[in-house]
């Protein structure tokens, strides 16, 4: 039986057993055994006990209690394949997790009621969470305080988690880099809550100027323009770890292969005023040593070689590696191979040289030729 | 309707009448990750918790606390990427089996007197061994006593210093 159907008769059998009954209704005898009866489901879950769980039992008839209107089918086909089978908490278990993910209850509770027949009714009693009624953002003027009326939005921890990251994301993005923002709950009528978002915005910290300490060979002017972060604009911690990255990017392309950048915190200023600081360790500029390619043949070799951009006793220039390598692959693709190039690089310290090696590996068939 | 009214009275009698005795409720739920009560009963019972009274809900409490501690363990260790392969599991399995003078085979008989299943030991194992690494990734590395026993105090403390930090970091609601 499928369960939707299953549900359609459930229902239609709770409706039938409480409404007035129908004018042919007379004619029906009542039955002398009881015990070949329908079980009901109760129409609210009932008080649980502890006691011996009868695991192995022939559950006869499965009952989802407490789920709203909206959910109850979803709700119901997740556990309705119960019926009929032997009780086995650890398969009730998981239906209890499977009902919680739906992400539309609070609480499920799983019983079970002893049936005279031997069997058990399993009994699954499901919460609902409560309805938002009104959200409202107070203590945030940067965002400017509301508050809504959402549509069909639950009061659902994982939710006002995200609302709560939503708000202080928008804060921090607008340079507020101190903003707390915690959420409330108040009942206002069975079922529904009031939910408000307190958020203390704090001081907004712009940047007012930046600073590289331990510059030696990089030019301040073009550290500058890597930035994502502006002087004049909010201080944000996820452009300044772009901003580390894009400094140690132009520090790669001068040959300064180990070279470290930090960015250093700044404390937040009474002012809003903050300095963007970063420490740089150079180290020393690289050049490159032996350039050679592998995986095709030997009279092939010369010709890829000398169409690269990167060329030996060059300085050591990463992006330049970067379009060598795609070169090579559009140099495959034009003569029908498909190539993997993987960039070896072998680094002599005490010579500050790095040899390169591009290592051609065709992933499609056929031979590489220039 | 006078014969149906009896009719729906010895229908509705057997579920009315009948205690309804608790299968499993959920417990806690850890951001979007729910626990069981029937979870936190199991691993009150490995931990040697009496069948019922005080003393069991007191070991079952203690045993979410652990779950949810576990949880918190995992989310944090994947995102670091620390993940424990089926060798290592057997590979730990086979020194707790040396460890005790008793061959593999020997040992999985033992721990079944002791609740585990053969699989439920290697998912304990696997447990125990990605709390290891976490805990070996995340602890304060520069502060580290050399001292064994030292170490030892020193990372039970770091323990709680980090499970601490990962509480503030999600959403724990305790149901009962």
């Amino acid at each position: 039986m499928k369960a939707s159907s299953f549900v359609g008769l459930l229902l239609t059998a709770c409706v039938t057993a409480h409404a007035p009954a129908p004018s042919t209704a007379k004619a029906v005898a009542p039955p002398t055994a009881p015990v070949a009866a329908e079980p009901i489901c109760p129409a609210a879950m009932p008080t649980v006990a502890e006691g011996a769980v009868p695991t192995g039992a022939r559950i006869e008839k499965v009952c989802l209690l407490g789920a709203s209107e909206d959910d109850y089918l979803r709700l119901h086909e997740a556990v309705a394949p119960r019926e009929g089978t032997s009780l086995d908490p650890l398969v009730l278990r998981d239906d209890l997790e499977v009902l919680y993910a739906q992400g539309s209850v609070s609480d499920v509770v799983v019983a079970t009621q002893a049936l005279p027949s031997g069997g058990v009714m399993l009994l699954y009693g499901v919460a609902p969470f409560d309805v938002v009624g009104s959200l409202t953002v107070t203590g945030a003027p940067a965002l400017g305080d509301d508050t809504i009326a959402p549509k069909s939005l639950r009061a659902d921890p994982r939710v006002l988690k995200a609302l709560v990251r939503q708000v202080t994301d928008a804060l921090l993005e607008r340079g507020y880099a101190q903003a707390t923002v915690r959420s409330t709950l108040t009942p206002v009528s069975p079922g529904k809550v009031a939910v408000v978002l307190e958020a203390n915005q704090g001081q907004r910290q712009v940047v007012s100027s930046i600073t590289f300490d331990g510059r030696k060979v990089l030019l301040e002017r073009e550290l500058t323009a890597a930035l994502h972060s502006r002087i004049g604009e909010p201080w944000r911690q996820d452009l300044v770890e772009r901003d580390e990255l894009a400094l140690t990017e132009v520090a790669f392309d001068h040959g300064l292969i180990n070279a470290r950048v930090r960015a250093v915190a700044p404390e937040p200023a009474v002012d809003g005023k903050v300095t963007l600081r970063f420490t740089l360790e150079e180290g020393s500029v690289f050049t490159i040593g032996k350039l050679t390619v592998t995986g095709v043949p030997a009279a092939d070799q010369k010709p890829l070689l000398d169409s690269l951009e990167t060329r030996p006793k060059q300085t050591f220039v990463r992006s330049q590696i970067t379009r060598d390598l795609k070169r090579l692959e559009h140099s495959g693709r034009q003569h029908g191979v498909t190539l993997e190039v993987t960039p070896l690089t072998t680094v002599d310290a005490a010579k500050k040289k790095v040899d390169i090696t591009f290592e051609l590996k065709p992933t499609s068939a056929g031979a590489i030729h220039v | 309707m006078r014969a149906l009214l009896p009719l729906f009275l010895v229908l509705a009698a057997p579920a009315a009448l009948a205690q309804a005795v608790l299968v499993d409720r959920l417990a806690a739920v850890v951001d979007a990750h729910p626990i069981t009560r029937s979870a936190a009963d199991a691993r009150a019972t490995l931990l040697g918790a009496p069948p019922s009274g005080e003393a069991r809900d007191k070991a079952r409490a203690e045993a979410l606390t652990s779950l949810i501690d576990d949880w918190l363990i995992h989310l944090d260790a994947e995102r670091r990427g620390l993940t424990v392969t089926p060798e290592e599991v057997e590979h730990a399995l086979a020194e707790v089996a040396e460890q005790n003078h008793l061959t593999v085979s020997a040992l999985l008989t033992e721990v079944t007197r002791h609740g585990f299943t053969s699989d439920g030991y290697r998912v304990e194992l696997k447990r125990q061994l990605l709390e290891f690494k976490w805990l070996n990734t995340t602890a304060d590395r520069a502060s580290r006593p050399s001292d064994p026993e030292a170490l030892m105090t020193f990372m039970a403390s770091e323990r709680v210093r980090l499970l601490a930090a990962l509480r503030q970091q999600v959403a724990i609601e305790v149901k009962r």
